[in-house]
């Protein structure tokens, strides 16, 4: 069984750094035992994102054909509660008052609207939660990163969560995918890159688009950094295979590529702050 | 003839992803009907994605579209769009106007 421990407070890169390493824990047990255990029973505080990706890494291994999991409930009944609520380990349909349960949905190659359908349902259960001063800034970020998503990313499961912490006035998003990964992607359009995380890079500042095609593409992660960090003082961090890339409001990008783990597809995290006033996303995007 | 389409019966009151909107294309492409009315009411957001889709859409549609009832918010989008076709250099030209829709240069 799988002893599940997350780092205290709020370290979102922390918890990430943890996280992969369960999941990849979970992919070795899995191919041995063909089991899924996870003990969550010492787990005393977490973060959506680490929930989201084991979460997801779950439901790929039930469409694996395998329907059984052990899975231990943590001990301490907050979290306990808090995890049930928001659908863990496999997703939930109901919200709560501050949050979006995650939300698993499986790719519908007959249904092209399939995406569109999903993130409106999700926009208008966030909708509720939020102060308006965010305008329609979340609205912008999903609809430009699900875009991506079912445009290019190959996927077959995508996950949302979103979470809103009234005291701390942040808002958390996460949104998955287990498709191709960035770098993948840009391999396949022969867009050259040197590391994982120089493709994120490459994708997220605007200077490449797989449609090379069309002109006015490759917007849609920039101008997502640009309304996330300077309009709404947050941070983003991104995993794509092996690259990872952190960016935080009034602090230096880091990058870096992953040594021992990698992902399969593409994660982002959004930590975004509530505006004093209402936002105008067109002056950030 | 003309055709008149409430846009939220096919999106919902948001639109989100490209391929909603190029399915929506060929949907409508294939009506007999030569003027269709794509009524914009309720829809509360499009996304900039959307927007550009959209304009190239109806660029290569040989319907005559005509928006109506657009919302600010849909207006100021289509707005940006514009902005960025000038930086990027694209000729589709046109103009935003609540009352008329966009209007092809």
């Amino acid at each position: 069984m799988i002893k599940i421990e997350f780092p205290r407070g709020d370290d979102v890169f922390k918890h990430l750094s943890t996280t992969l390493n369960i999941l990849q824990e979970m992919e070795k047990g899995f191919e041995k035992t063909k089991k899924i255990s996870l003990d969550f029973s010492e787990v005393s505080w977490f973060l959506p994102c680490s929930i989201i990706l084991i979460s997801n890494k779950i439901r790929e291994f039930m469409d694996r054909g395998f329907t059984v999991i052990e899975y231990k409930t943590p001990k301490n009944k907050t979290v306990r509660s808090h995890l049930e609520k928001i659908g863990f380990p496999l997703g939930n349909t109901k919200d709560g008052g501050s949050y979006v349960s995650i939300k698993h949905f499986k790719k519908d190659v007959k249904d092209k609207r399939q995406v569109n359908k999903k993130v409106n349902e999700l926009i208008d259960a966030i909708e509720t939660k939020l102060p308006c001063q965010f305008g329609d800034s979340i609205k912008y970020i999903v609809g430009e990163l699900s875009d991506n998503i079912d445009d290019h990313s190959e996927f077959e499961f995508a996950s949302l969560m979103a979470q809103y912490f009234p005291t701390k006035e942040i808002v958390d998003i996460a949104v998955f995918d287990n498709g191709i990964s960035i770098p993948k992607l840009f391999e396949k359009h022969k867009i050259e890159f040197e590391e994982d995380y120089d493709a994120i890079k490459k994708a997220v500042w605007g200077e490449v688009t797989t449609k090379q095609d069309e002109i006015a593409r490759g917007f849609g992660l920039k101008t997502c950094k640009n309304l996330s960090i300077e309009g709404l003082k947050g941070e983003l961090h991104i995993i794509s295979r092996k690259g990872i890339l952190l960016i935080k409001f009034g602090k230096e990008p880091i990058f870096y590529n992953l040594t021992e783990n990698s992902l399969k597809g593409t994660f982002l995290y959004f930590r975004l702050k509530t505006p004093k006033e209402r936002l105008n996303i067109h002056n950030f995007v | 003839m003309k055709k008149r389409i409430t846009l939220t019966s096919n999106f919902g009151n948001n639109i989100f992803t490209r391929n909603s909107i190029s399915e929506f294309f060929k949907k409508i492409n294939f009506l007999k009907d030569a003027e269709i009315i794509l009524d914009f009411e309720s829809i509360k957001f499009i996304s900039r994605s959307c927007a550009d889709e959209y304009l190239k859409q109806k660029n290569v549609s040989k319907k005559k579209i005509i928006e109506a009832n657009m919302s600010k918010e849909v207006c100021d989008m289509f707005e940006n769009v514009k902005n960025q076709y000038k930086t990027a250099g694209v000729k589709i030209s046109f103009e935003v106007c609540s009352k008329q829709g966009l209007v092809l240069a």
